[in-house]
C-alpha cells in the first residue's frame, strides 16, 4: 500500500478544471437540494404537523387525513430506499414522457429525497411549538394559514435549524449517487479523471479531501448563521435597560 | 334593558365522559365586568374558552350579538378579533417582540396600515406601562410585564369584549399588583370584562357582578355585596371561608 502524494498533488493542480466542474456541480445540487427540499419540506411538514381542528367541516377533515396518509406514504417511500435506486428509476421512467436531461432530473430528485427528510424534521419543528401560540394567534382573529406563516414556522425553523442546516452537508456528499445517472458531479468527475490515469488512490484522496473542505465551510457557515440567528436579540435588552 | 353583547344559553360541554360545563345560562352587557370565581375544576376556563370557541361546546349556544357564533356563514376570525382573550400563561408570540406582538393581529386581520398598527399598539403599550420595552424580545420579559404586553395585544384589536383567563394564576406574588392594576384602570375606562380570577379582593372591589361555578354549573350569581357578604348557596360559603381563612 502506497500512496505517492507527489502524485496526488500534481493530480488536483492539473486536473484541477475537471475537478472544478465537479465541485460546481456537487454545490449546486447541495444547494437546490436543500432549499427546495426546505419548501417541499415545510408544506409537507404542515399538512402533516396540522392539528385537528373540531371546527372542521367534514370535507375539510377528509382533506387532513387523506393528506396525512398520501404525505405519509410519500416519506415512507423516499426514506426507506435508496436515493440511487430513485434517481435512477425516476429518471429513466420519465425520460420518454418529459425528456429530460440528468442533471435536471438530478435536481428534482435531490429536492423530493431532501423534502422527505425535511419534513419530517419541521412536522416535529412545528409540533414542538407551544399551542398557546395557536391559542393566541386564534384568539386575535388570525387564520390557520396565517398562524402557520407569521407564528408556526418562524419558531419552527429556529428550533430545527441544526437539523435543516445539516441536510445541506448530507446532500453535498449524498450528490456523489448521482453519478448513477451519469451527472459529471464530483465524484464522477473523479472516477473519470481516475480511470484515464489508472490512479485511483491518489485521485479519490484529493476527492475526499475537497468533500472534506466542503463540507467544513458549509458546516462553519451554518454555525454563523445560527449563531447570529440566537444574538440577534439579546442587544435589545441592553438599550432600553433605562 | 339593552340587548347583551355575548348571551350563552344552555351551554354543554365533556371531556370524554366528564361532564364539564352543564347547562350554563348567563349574558355579557356593555361595559359590564364580570367575575368568574371557583375552585379549580369547576369548569370556569372552560367556559371562557368556549366563548372564544378555543374549546366548542356539545350543546347549547352562544350568541354575539344576537348572532350564533356556531354558524359557520359567520366569520369566525372575525367574531374572534372582536373577543379578546388574555391567557394565564401569556402565550406572547415568541418570536416577535413587544410592539410585533401588538401589531401583527392589526395587521393581518383588521388590515390597518403599518402606521396606524404602530400608533395603536404604541398607545396600548403606554396605557399598560410597557412603552421602554417596545422593542424588547418578548421572552427576555419578567412575567408580570408578558402579561401587561399581552393585554395591550388584545387591547390593540380594539375588542368589545377581555376576556381574561386566570391572568395573574401563573405569575409570581410581587408580580400579581402590576397587572391586576391594568385590569382595574381598563375596567374603570368602561372596558368590558370578563375575568376568570382567583383573586377574590379583585372580584369584589371591581366586577359589576359575580359568577360563582362548582362542578360544572352557575351555583350562584350576583352582585359583590350578595355572593362576597352574603353567599345564598352552601357551596359558596364553603368556597369563600377558604379564602377567608387565609
Amino acid at each position: 500500500m502506497t500512496i505517492d502524494l507527489g502524485y496526488a498533488w500534481d493530480t488536483l493542480i492539473n486536473s484541477w478544471p475537471m475537478f472544478w466542474y465537479g465541485i460546481k456541480l456537487t454545490v449546486a445540487f447541495a444547494v437546490v437540494g436543500t432549499v427546495f427540499g426546505f419548501l417541499i419540506g415545510l408544506i409537507i411538514g404542515a399538512i402533516r404537523g396540522m392539528p385537528a381542528d373540531p371546527l372542521d367541516s367534514p370535507f375539510t377533515k377528509f382533506m387532513k387525513k387523506f393528506g396525512k396518509a398520501l404525505t405519509g406514504l410519500y416519506i415512507w417511500v423516499f426514506r426507506g430506499t435508496p436515493m440511487m435506486i430513485q434517481a435512477c428509476f425516476i429518471y429513466y421512467l420519465l425520460r420518454p414522457v418529459i425528456n429530460w436531461g440528468p442533471v435536471t432530473a438530478g435536481f428534482v430528485i435531490i429536492s423530493i429525497n431532501t423534502g422527505a427528510y425535511m419534513a419530517e424534521i419541521l412536522r416535529s419543528g412545528i409540533q414542538s411549538v407551544d399551542p398557546g401560540q395557536t391559542e393566541a394567534a386564534k384568539s386575535l382573529g388570525m387564520t390557520n394559514l396565517q398562524t402557520m406563516i407569521f407564528v408556526i414556522f418562524p419558531q419552527a425553523i429556529k428550533n430545527t435549524f441544526p437539523a435543516i442546516g445539516n441536510q445541506l452537508v448530507v446532500n453535498l456528499k449524498d450528490s456523489c449517487m448521482m453519478n448513477a445517472i451519469s451527472v459529471t458531479e464530483l465524484f464522477f468527475q473523479s472516477s473519470s479523471i481516475a480511470g484515464s490515469k489508472m490512479r485511483f488512490v491518489e485521485v479519490y484522496l484529493d476527492t475526499a479531501i475537497i468533500y472534506l473542505v466542503l463540507t467544513t465551510a458549509a458546516t462553519w457557515l451554518l454555525n454563523v448563521i445560527e449563531r447570529k440567528m440566537t444574538n440577534k436579540k439579546t442587544v435589545a435588552l441592553k438599550e432600553m435597560s433605562c | 334593558m339593552e340587548n347583551p353583547i355575548i348571551k350563552v344559553d344552555h351551554l354543554q360541554k365533556h371531556f370524554g365522559d366528564l361532564k364539564v360545563l352543564n347547562d350554563i345560562d348567563f349574558s355579557v352587557n356593555k361595559g359590564e365586568v364580570i367575575s368568574i370565581i371557583g375552585s379549580s375544576g369547576s369548569g370556569k376556563s372552560t367556559l371562557l374558552r368556549c366563548i372564544n370557541l378555543l374549546e366548542i361546546p356539545d350543546g347549547g349556544s352562544i350568541s354575539f350579538h344576537g348572532k350564533d357564533i356556531m354558524d359557520r356563514s359567520q366569520s369566525l376570525t372575525d367574531y374572534r378579533s372582536k373577543v379578546g382573550m388574555v391567557f394565564q400563561s401569556f402565550n406572547l408570540f415568541n418570536n416577535k417582540n413587544v410592539l410585533d406582538n401588538c401589531i401583527i393581529g392589526q395587521r393581518k386581520v383588521l388590515k390597518r396600515n403599518k402606521d396606524e398598527a404602530k400608533a395603536i399598539a404604541q398607545e396600548n403599550l403606554k396605557k399598560v406601562g410597557m412603552s421602554a420595552f417596545e422593542h424588547a424580545d418578548s421572552t427576555k420579559l419578567s412575567g408580570g410585564q408578558k402579561q401587561r404586553v399581552a393585554i395591550a395585544r388584545a387591547l390593540s384589536m380594539n375588542p368589545e369584549v377581555l376576556l381574561f383567563d386566570e391572568p395573574t394564576s401563573a405569575l409570581d406574588p410581587e408580580m400579581v399588583g402590576e397587572v391586576l392594576e391594568v385590569m382595574k384602570d381598563l375596567a374603570a375606562q368602561g372596558l368590558t370584562m370578563v375575568v376568570v380570577t382567583h383573586e377574590m379582593q379583585f372580584a369584589k372591589d371591581v366586577s359589576d357582578r359575580v359568577i360563582f361555578m362548582d362542578k360544572g354549573v352557575i351555583a350562584e350569581e350576583g352582585t359583590p355585596e350578595e355572593i362576597f357578604e352574603n353567599p345564598k348557596n352552601p357551596r359558596t360559603q364553603q368556597f369563600l371561608s377558604r379564602y377567608s381563612a387565609r
